[in-house]
């Protein structure tokens, strides 16, 4: 009796346990490999793992004149600066949606996402023509302005939300008592839509620092990020350097996390989902 | 600021497309305790929010004191008004929000907190100052919103249903403590209850409303005794509406009155209002038992101090003081009803 309790018990311990399993290797799987890649020192065909491991290609990364350093920077200026001009557009512009009446707001942000049902390249070639017309292929700003597209709609999609969620009747009161609507605005609405709005910066952030397509037809040659990096390396066979790119792309968004956990208190953050 | 009366000259307003309150003319004067009495729906709230400038008004004139203040944007006006969510600052501390309208005024910080003290020492909050407002009870809640409400000292305050949110025991409760502090401050209010018992409780004056309209101004004492008409007699309490009869002692279309005024007798009384029926139910209410009579097409409702076998014949009779005459057009009659005095429980 007790046994077959038992049993029953364990199989029914079993199962998550092998899903989770299962989605770990699904996660975690190309991770693992990525990581081998970026320790090998030799991996030739028939070998199942890497016969030598060690840095050398590492240093070959961070040389100087290899472009890593100025990739990265470049990847995490163009990330941030995305971040604030996405911001910037998307905070009025959510306020203004989420005090919309319904069926004009839902129409509006439909519209807004309707250049994401299109496939992306004909769009970014599109752009790139234009761009090139406006002298901006190959500039910073042609680069964020690329990277904005898909980060706007992210940012005031997330950002609507956030100010929808903010009870009207407490901006409401803070008319009531005094405050004018810029002050009830900054006082009232903005901080209790910060985290939603927080949220939202990561999203652009990610996005920005994962971008390719944009960049490639709008940045190369003169403008080169982490993705356009790893892509050079993959398309040259050298999976070595694609991998340790890869890695290095890790870093700013991991840290960008941290940086932003940090300025925000757990009972903040629980409110995102709200 | 000082106390100040408040005025409503034929104000109508429409939200959405529908007309939501019809011509409404409303005088408060300054220093009173004035409850906006009606049921849900019928435009309480509305009114509320318009006198502090939330819910633009289609037409007429809104006066605090000696000017005129429906134009002016809601921070301009200067009414503090409670609502009915209480509308706390989550992000903020208790402090932080019976400060905050203090901050707008420019006031010291060093004051500011000398004066949220006080006032939390006044609400019997003391101490609460730097919790969240999050982890607060509901009268507690209730408790910070009016301090924020009373803190800029407003020449007019307005409470949108300020106790409805609490438990019954402590609602009973806040009711005087309310009422004392707005005597003490001599605040004029304006409070809404869908509640009769609380308006009758609590106010100088009652503005019964329906439908976007004024129906009766009356003392707490009038509005009770003489509703106006049967839609009003009915939201007030009289549950017994019974067609007059030639015999009767007082001559009306319609006779209310309330069940705890019809009594059973052995033998009809004088100078009473007296039917016969057929008991059709009698269940206890803890002091006395209530009873359901059928009287011809009629069903009366009467109370006993001793308990009546259902299907037996009994007279039920109501004291002329009691009585309540309705006319043909439903509007209470001038003469045959009671006076005050006799009608004070
Ligand atoms: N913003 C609005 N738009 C359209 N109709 C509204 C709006 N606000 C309230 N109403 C309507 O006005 C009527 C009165 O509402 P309200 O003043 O809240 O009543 P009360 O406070 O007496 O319950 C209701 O029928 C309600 O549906
Ligand atoms: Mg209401």
């Amino acid at each position: 009796m007790a046994l077959a309790t038992l049993a029953r018990r364990g199989a029914a311990n079993l199962l998550p346990a092998v899903m989770i399993g299962l989605c770990a290797f699904v996660v975690f799987g190309p991770l693992t490999n990525l990581f081998l890649w970026a320790f090998a020192e030799k991996w030739f065909f028939p070998a199942r793992y890497p016969t030598e491991y060690g840095f050398d290609f590492w240093q070959r990364v961070f040389r100087p004149r290899a472009g890593a350093w100025t990739s990265l920077f470049n990847s995490v200026w163009i990330a941030l600066a995305t971040v604030g001009l996405s911001m910037a557009l998307a905070v009025p512009a959510g306020y203004a949606l989420a005090r919309l009446m319904l069926p004009a707001r839902a129409f509006i942000m439909l519209i807004f996402l309707l250049p994401q049902a299109f496939p992306s390249l004909p769009i970014f070639v599109n752009i790139a023509h234009m761009f090139y017309g406006l002298g901006l292929n190959g500039t910073y700003t042609g680069v964020v302005l690329v990277h904005s597209l898909p980060g706007l709609v992210y940012a005031v999609w997330i950002a609507t939300a956030a100010f929808g969620a903010v009870d009207r009747t407490m901006e409401e009161a803070a008319r009531n008592l005094g405050a004018g609507p810029m002050r009830t605005f900054r006082d009232i609405t903005l901080p209790q839509a910060f985290p939603g709005l927080v949220a939202a910066s990561i999203f652009v952030f990610l996005d920005s620092i994962d971008e390719f397509t944009g960049t490639f037809f709008v940045g190369t040659p003169d403008i080169s990020t982490l993705p356009i990096l790893m892509f050079n390396a993959s398309m040259g066979g050298n999976y070595q350097i694609a991998s340790i790119t890869a890695l290095i792309l890790l870093v700013p968004s991991i840290g960008f996390m941290l940086v932003i956990e940090r300025f925000l208190k757990a009972d903040v953050l629980s409110r995102i989902g709200r | 600021m000082g106390v100040e009366a408040l005025a409503l000259h034929g104000l109508s307003i429409r939200l959405g497309g529908a007309q939501i309150l019809h011509d409404v003319t409303l005088n408060v004067p300054a220093g009173s305790f004035t409850c906006l009495l009606g049921p849900s729906g019928c435009g309480k709230t509305t009114l509320l929010r318009s006198i502090a400038g939330f819910a633009p008004p289609a037409s007429g004139d809104i006066r605090l004191g000696a000017r005129s203040i429906a134009d002016l944007p809601p921070e301009k006006r200067g009414t503090a008004m409670v609502f009915q969510s209480y509308a706390l600052w989550p992000h903020m501390t208790v402090a932080g929000n019976l400060t905050y309208p203090l901050k707008l005024r420019g006031i010291v910080r060093a004051e500011r907190d000398a004066r949220a003290e006080a006032l939390l020492d006044i609400l019997g909050l003391s101490g609460f100052g730097a919790r969240k407002v999050g982890s607060l009870s509901g009268g507690q809640r209730q408790r910070v919103a009016l301090g924020r409400a009373l803190i800029i000292d407003p020449p007019i305050l307005l409470l949108d249903e300020p106790l409805s949110n609490l438990d019954a025991a402590i609602r009973r409760n806040l009711r005087g403590e309310l009422r004392r502090l707005q005597q003490r401050l001599g605040i004029t209010t304006i409070m809404v209850t869908h509640d009769q018992e609380e308006a009758l409780a609590m106010a100088d004056t009652i503005v019964l409303m329906r439908a976007g309209r004024v129906v009766q101004v009356a003392a707490p004492q009038d509005l009770y005794a003489r509703p106006a008409d049967l839609d009003a007699g009915r939201f007030l309490g009289v549950d017994n509406m019974l067609a007059g009869r030639p015999d009767d002692p007082v001559a009306a279309a319609t006779l209310g009155f309330r069940s705890m005024d019809a009594r059973i007798h052995a033998t009809a009384p004088q100078d009473a209002l007296v039917r016969h029926g057929t008991v059709l139910d009698c269940a206890y209410t803890g002091g006395g038992y209530h009873l359901q009579l059928q009287s011809g097409a009629e069903v009366i409702s009467a109370v006993s101090g001793v308990p009546v076998t259902p299907g037996s014949q009994v007279c039920v009779a109501v004291p002329t003081a009691s009585l309540m005459a309705f006319g043909a057009d439903q509007m209470l009659l001038p003469n045959g009803s009671p006076p005050i005095a006799e009608t004070v429980q």
